[in-house]
């Protein structure tokens, strides 16, 4: 049981800094790349806004992915 | 050098230039693979010695990486996978407290470049992407569709910042560290830098076992009965 809670912590905490660093990851990266867009074609700030823009979007989803999933686990129990 | 990190190639083979991160990663592979020759060269039935303490680690994963993914077939089979994954990243975050490391030549822990993070993160990628198309077959595409067409750019976004996600937090993590390790041993070298290695011991373990934990929660997530 107190192995098994030890487990249960484990994967707690690493999918809490998952979370954050996968939302930072999505942001900077749809961001970066929309940033790169505009460099390329000149369109500043159109492709940076669209792409942080889909950047939250995929943070949001992120977030509630893990809350269904939890929603979920607990419904199962 | 560049404020204690080495910086271009140690040496060439042929046309190919071999880095001093490359050189710490070869002896790393090498004192795992030669423990584990050692420990496996004569296999007795009633285990002792290397042979048990390795057979104790073996048991430990697989129930860890059992309860972890849910599905004991999915854990056994990526549990070798992700056991390297432990062995090679704590291993590398701890040659970094060893004196000498990033001053002496071809002497540079691996994890405190971005390139060898991200190789793990592209590794896992791909394993992933086996998982799911090993456990489920074409149908595995479906999940980037789900729930509608219209969730496609956000599902691609999200597989691709896991593995980014994993790249920056290690090598962030592990350089950073290094860097302040430098600073001190630079501004104060006596006393004052041990605190900080003391709590690289905690941090190197705590990232090794992050990036495995992560790893096996996404196979596991691709291979699992969501999809």
């Amino acid at each position: 049981m107190a192995e098994e809670k030890k487990k249960h912590w484990a994967k707690a905490f690493s999918e809490a800094i998952n979370l954050v660093t996968t939302i930072a990851a999505a942001v900077g990266l749809c961001g970066y790349g929309g940033w790169w867009l505009d460099q390329k074609y000149g369109t500043a700030p159109k492709f940076t806004v669209i792409g942080v823009l889909l950047g939250m979007a995929t943070a949001i989803k992120v977030m509630w992915d893990r809350m269904m999933a939890d929603q979920h686990k607990k419904d199962t129990k | 050098m560049i404020f204690g990190m080495w910086d271009g190639a140690l040496f060439h083979i042929g046309p190919i230039p071999v880095d001093h991160l490359v050189v710490t990663e070869w002896v790393i592979i090498a004192l795992i693979g030669i423990i584990a020759f050692m420990a496996t060269r004569e296999m007795q039935s009633v285990p002792k010695g290397l042979q048990n303490a390795f057979e104790a680690i073996i048991i430990f994963t697989y129930d860890f990486f059992t309860q972890l993914m849910d599905e004991e077939h999915v854990a056994k089979k990526w549990a070798p996978l992700l056991t390297a994954f432990f062995l090679f990243i704590l291993i590398s975050n701890y040659s970094g407290l060893i004196p000498g490391a990033a001053h002496i030549a071809g002497f540079q822990p691996p994890t405190s470049n971005w390139n060898v993070t991200m190789t793990l993160a592209v590794i896992t990628f791909f394993s992933v992407h086996v998982a799911g198309f090993s456990e489920h077959g074409g149908h595995y595409l479906h999940h980037f569709v789900s729930p509608s067409p219209l969730m496609l750019p956000l599902n691609l976004v999200e597989e691709v910042a896991h593995p980014l996600s994993l790249t920056v937090r290690l090598f962030g993590n592990i350089f950073g560290e290094e860097m302040v390790i430098a600073f001190l041993l630079f501004m104060a070298p006596f006393v004052v830098p041990a605190a900080i290695m003391g709590l690289s011991l905690l941090l190197g373990a705590i990232q090794a076992v992050v990036f495995t934990i992560l790893s096996a929660s996404y196979i596991a997530a691709a291979a699992g009965k969501g999809h």
